[in-house]
């Protein structure tokens, strides 16, 4: 098995910093932002960190309410990601099989993968098992399992997380999430979805060098 | 799109922490439950009563690759095969036959009983024994031999075993007494094991091309078959998906190379010349890896280029017909590529010169200095069992390496040769031939002479067989008895891991064996017992146990697991370039090759006497090798196995040399192709993914997909000889004629016809052989089996023939002619 990598010195913080990110991404994608969502969002620790990082939210963003927001980005979501014409797929199969369908074989083999490592799909899950968001989500989990074995000094489990992430992101993220950061980012009429597909596409590209 | 760094991942990481923590309940914004678990194994569920399946880890035996199974029962039935998601190799991945296995194990075609022979030998009439008789009878005929002081009489030919199954048998026959025991390699790749020996040591070669930049293939067919053929498989898959190009030199349009950047079609037994012309390319353009041939080959450049000038692209047009543009092209891009990796097997070893092709495309991987390294050409590492040893002297019959003066290196002997050294009696006949998961009937080239040997009482008074199911020599044999299929045996497994890190590995019972089926190597152990030979293990679980102990694995991990590999270990690269343990007090030092050896491991007697004769001209000095000095410090280098090479990486063969071998990289014509006629063909042979090994043509789920073959001729070729597709015709060799039907077809180059390996069976079962067993009923599903061929096998017309060097089986060089049948 691969040793644990090392983004900087501190392993257990790196682990830390990168489930928040995956799991910041799986709620940006998984479904339309709940109000609520939004206002999270908008907190100060989130936006200042994010500007920090060359985020430059408009002036309608952080003077909309978020309910009225929310309206706003799920109308963009559905545009870009739900219904036909643009309708830029969200599943790894569509992306990565030859036949480009849904439910191929990428699906199952995600689906696998996830499954095999105990975890379940919620009953409410109404995606496919491939869906971008619970790659991102799945991922989260990962990192996060890799983080408490760290802390607890349990290398051998942490190599063995960091391998299950090595394996997931070269066989089912790397090839594919990036172009479909570039699509959205082609496609979108909003600004937030743009910054969003843009530091997808920023993170993911660190994370292919890192594993690398 | 400025590239996210540390500082910005750190702000976009406390950014997505803050967020989720700002929302009440995240959790349920969330798709998947539960926590991560690793080490669970697959889950699986019965689509009928949908009860969870109980999943238990092991190791596949379908091919050589054995990879890492999660299987699956439903009650006391197997089910369901899957990949083991936690093993380095495979990585949860397996192939269709691995899932197959299923059928070996509920195939009624199978043996379940001792049987014994009541009719004429090949009459194929028995009766079933007890297996007390069975032994009874076999521990008198063993008794025998051994009063009479005659051991080496017992000749135990065995085919793919390995690992706890290897020693296991291997003890008991050192305990017996008996040396006289063969193998399968020369049948498959042996010719590229000795030429690796002669080169660059220890035989095992890793693509790693997983972090590759540039994979080279001749003659490998790996996205359908091959010694590590998931492994191989998807890291490639993998590595072409971020853009790594594949150049696959074949003759044939395999699934390979059709999948393959390009397929560079190449005429049969030529690839050795387009290695040796990309060299010559390379070290022209001073692309050469100048620090690794200075430092760890025994050659120097000006020798090198000296003996390249003479291949050029122009002349390996002439011999390969690849246009030496192409070879310029690819050869610069390949140095260029740094990492490049160079597949290689049958399609380039399998020949007449395939111990000078392996060694100049391992040449050709070393000027570019691919060997060892992250994304090269590696020597494979291996876990290192460490398993209960009987010693002991043997005896041994002088059957194994052929006839005298059949292959100058014959370090994987010459199993092909063996029954026509039993035919030839003039190095003594064995008493009892006992085969072991090994069919020569079939796997030989020149069948017909193989079961006219085997049915010959004469000269094989007492024939054996043992196997679980009644293949072609099962049927000729005295005594038959049923082994366990791999799914309900205990084995300890020692494959290669393209992680390269080692991953040892458990086979284990999934169900207990059918019927009286029982592992033969239990069966060996109780041979021992009723012989008096003290092994100091009652079975082979204990065995096993006692291996798991002395190597510091953990059996019940592995039980839990199957597979078990170091949590700490890293990637070993460059093995060569660490320093040497070179002390001790036998330790001596030859000037001439600058190794240091002990030489009390070889077989001199003395110092004096092993230094007057030196590293090179003394018997199995190599076992004693330490080190290799360079310079003024001591290396591993590249350790010697099987032969007195040196340290070095060896371009230069001292010892090829000596026999009277060109030294140096070259290529060879072949003697048969230089004089053929006009409308003689070569036969080629090849593999597909679902009958990739001879004992699987039985595995319905298998045959349904793959049950004949149609010889493969170009249309330019097919036309000269007037012949169609999907017209009868015969194939004659010297040895014998097939009859088959044609494919016409671009898919191979002119000159040759190519027919694949491994059906064409005339017994094993139903499904194999169109034949119902005579012992037992049929499957259910004959009633909806709907194909009836059964394909044909071309080993009847390919002669039993070594090449000059290893002994390797030559299947690729027969020249036949083609007609209307
Ligand atoms: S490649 Fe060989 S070992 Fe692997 S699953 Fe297939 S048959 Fe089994």
């Amino acid at each position: 098995m691969k040793k644990v990598k090392k983004y900087g010195n501190d392993a257990i913080k790196t682990a830390q910093l990168r489930s928040g990110i995956y799991g910041f991404l799986a709620i940006i994608y998984l479904k339309e932002l709940s109000a609520e969502s939004i206002k999270s969002f908008k907190k100060p620790e989130v936006l200042n960190n994010l500007k920090g990082m060359g985020f430059n939210p408009d002036k309608k963003f952080l003077n909309t309410g978020e309910n009225v927001l929310s309206g706003q980005l799920a109308a963009e979501y559905n545009r870009l990601f739900i219904i036909p014409p643009v309708h830029i797929s969200m599943y790894a199969s569509v992306w990565l099989d030859k036949d480009k369908i849904l439910w191929g074989e990428t699906t199952s083999g995600i689906k696998k993968i996830i499954e095999s490592v105990g975890l379940s799909y919620k009953d409410n899950w109404d995606g496919l098992p491939d869906h971008i968001g619970v790659l991102f989500e799945f991922m989260k989990k990962l990192v996060e399992k890799e983080t408490s074995a760290l802390a607890t000094g349990d290398n051998k489990t942490a190599s063995s997380c960091a391998e299950y992430e090595k394996r997931f992101l070269n066989e089912y993220m790397f090839n594919w999430v990036r172009k479909f950061c570039e699509t959205v980012k082609k496609e979108t009429k909003s600004p937030f979805y743009r910054e969003m597909a843009g530091l997808t596409e920023r993170f993911i590209e660190f994370e292919e060098k890192e594993v690398e | 799109m400025a590239k996210l760094n540390r500082r910005s991942f750190v702000k976009l990481g406390a950014a997505g922490i803050a967020f989720l923590a700002g929302i009440g309940r995240a959790d349920k914004l969330f798709a998947l439950d539960d926590e991560v678990k690793l080490g669970l194994g697959g889950k699986d569920y019965s689509p009928i009563t949908q009860d969870k399946r109980k999943s238990i880890p092991s190791t596949c035996w379908q091919c050589p690759s054995r990879d890492a199974l999660t299987c699956y029962t439903e009650g006391e039935r197997l089910v369901k095969i899957e990949g083991n998601v936690e093993s380095n190799r495979n990585r949860g991945k397996i192939c269709s036959k691995g899932q197959s296995g299923v059928n070996q194990v509920y195939n009624p075609d199978r043996l379940l009983y001792p049987l014994k022979r009541i009719g004429k030998r090949g009459d194929g009439q028995y009766k079933r024994i007890t297996w007390d008789e069975a032994l009874n009878e076999l521990t008198a005929a063993l008794k025998k031999l051994k009063d009479a002081g005659t051991p080496e009489k017992f000749m135990l030919h065995h085919g793919r075993v390995d690992g706890s199954d290897e020693k296991i048998i291997n003890n008991f026959l050192t305990g017996y007494g008996t040396g006289t025991v063969g193998n399968n390699t020369s049948t498959g790749e042996s010719g590229k094991w000795t030429a690796q020996e002669l080169t660059w040591g220890k035989y095992y070669d890793v693509n790693d091309t997983e972090n590759t930049n540039m994979i080279l293939n001749f003659g490998s067919n790996f996205f359908e078959d091959h010694t590590s053929h998931i492994q191989l498989a998807q890291r490639t898959v993998e590595a072409m998906s971020r853009g790594v190009k594949l150049y696959t030199f074949d003759v044939r349009l395999s699934n390979t190379a059709a999948r393959s950047t390009e397929w560079i079609p190449v005429k049969p037994g030529t690839d050795g010349a387009i290695a040796l012309a990309m060299c010559n390319v390379i070290l022209d353009n001073n692309l050469q890896d100048d620090g690794f041939i200075k430092t760890w080959t025994n050659v120097t450049l000006e020798q090198l280029k000296k003996h390249m000038s003479q291949y050029t692209p122009k002349w390996a047009e002439q011999i390969s017909g690849v246009p030496a543009n192409k070879i310029k092209e690819l050869a610069i891009a390949f140095a260029k590529a740094k990492p490049g990796t160079i597949v290689s097997y049958r399609g380039a070893v399998a020949h007449y010169n395939g111990v000078q092709n392996e060694r100049a495309i391992k040449t050709l991987d070393a000027i570019c200095g691919n060997i060892d390294v992250k994304g090269g050409t590696n020597h494979a590492v291996m876990p290192e069992w460490k398993f209960p040893e009987i010693n002991g002297r043997v005896k041994q019959l002088d059957i194994l390496d052929g006839f005298k003066g059949t292959a100058a290196f014959p370090t994987h002997n010459v199993n092909n040769q063996v029954l026509k050294m039993i035919k030839s009696g003039k190095a003594g006949r064995p008493a009892i031939y006992m085969t072991y998961l090994y069919n020569p009937a079939y796997v030989n080239g020149e069948c017909a002479e193989n079961i006219e040997i085997l049915k010959d009482e004469k000269l094989i008074p007492y024939l054996v067989a043992v196997d679980f199911a009644m293949t072609e020599t099962a049927v000729l044999a005295d005594l038959i008895l049923p082994d366990v299929t791999y799914l309900e045996r205990w084995s300890l497994e020692d494959t290669m891991s393209y992680a390269m890190i080692p991953e040892f590995s458990l086979r284990q019972p999934i169900i207990k064996p059918l019927g009286e089926a029982r592992q033969f190597q239990d069966v060996t152990i109780e041979l021992s017992k009723r012989l008096g030979i003290n092994l100091g293990y009652d079975s082979t679980l204990d065995f096993i146990k006692q291996s798991c102990a002395m190597t510091k694995v953990s059996f019940e991990y592995l039980k839990e697991h199957g597979i078990y590999a170091d949590p700490s270990a890293k990637p070993l690269y460059k093995g060569y370039a660490k320093q040497a343990n070179y002390g001790g007090e036998t330790v001596i030092y030859d000037a001439g090759t600058g190794v240091y050896w002990d030489w009390k491991k070889s077989d001199a007697k003395t110092a004096e006497e092993a230094a007057a004769s030196g590293y090179t001209d003394t018997k199995n000095a190599y076992k004693g090798y330490k080190g290799q000095k360079i310079g003024g410090l001591v290396y591993r280098g590249f350790a010697p196995d099987r032969v007195n090479k040196s340290g070095k990486f060896e371009i230069y063969s001292g010892l090829l040399k000596a026999r009277n071998f060109e030294p140096m990289p070259s290529y060879m014509p072949i003697p048969e192709h230089k004089k053929m006629k006009d409308k003689e063909l070569v036969l080629t042979t090849y593999k597909v993914n679902v009958q990739a090994t001879p004992e699987i043509q039985n595995c319905k789920w298998l045959s349904e997909i793959y049950h004949d073959n149609p010889a493969w001729i170009n249309p330019v070729t097919a036309g000269d000889l007037g012949i169609k597709t999907g017209q009868k015709i015969k194939i004659k060799s010297g040895v014998d004629e097939i009859l088959t039907t044609a494919k016409v077809t671009n898919g191979v180059v002119p000159g040759i016809v190519a027919v694949s390996q491994y059906v064409g069976h005339w017994a094993y079962g139903e499904f194999a052989s169109g034949k119902k067993s005579t012992v037992f009923v049929a499957d259910v599903d004959s009633n909806t089996k709907w194909w009836k061929e059964t394909g044909v096998h071309p080993n009847w017309v390919v002669p039993n023939s070594p090449d000059p060097i290893a002994g390797q089986q030559r299947s690729m060089d027969t020249v036949v002619t083609v007609t209307k049948a």
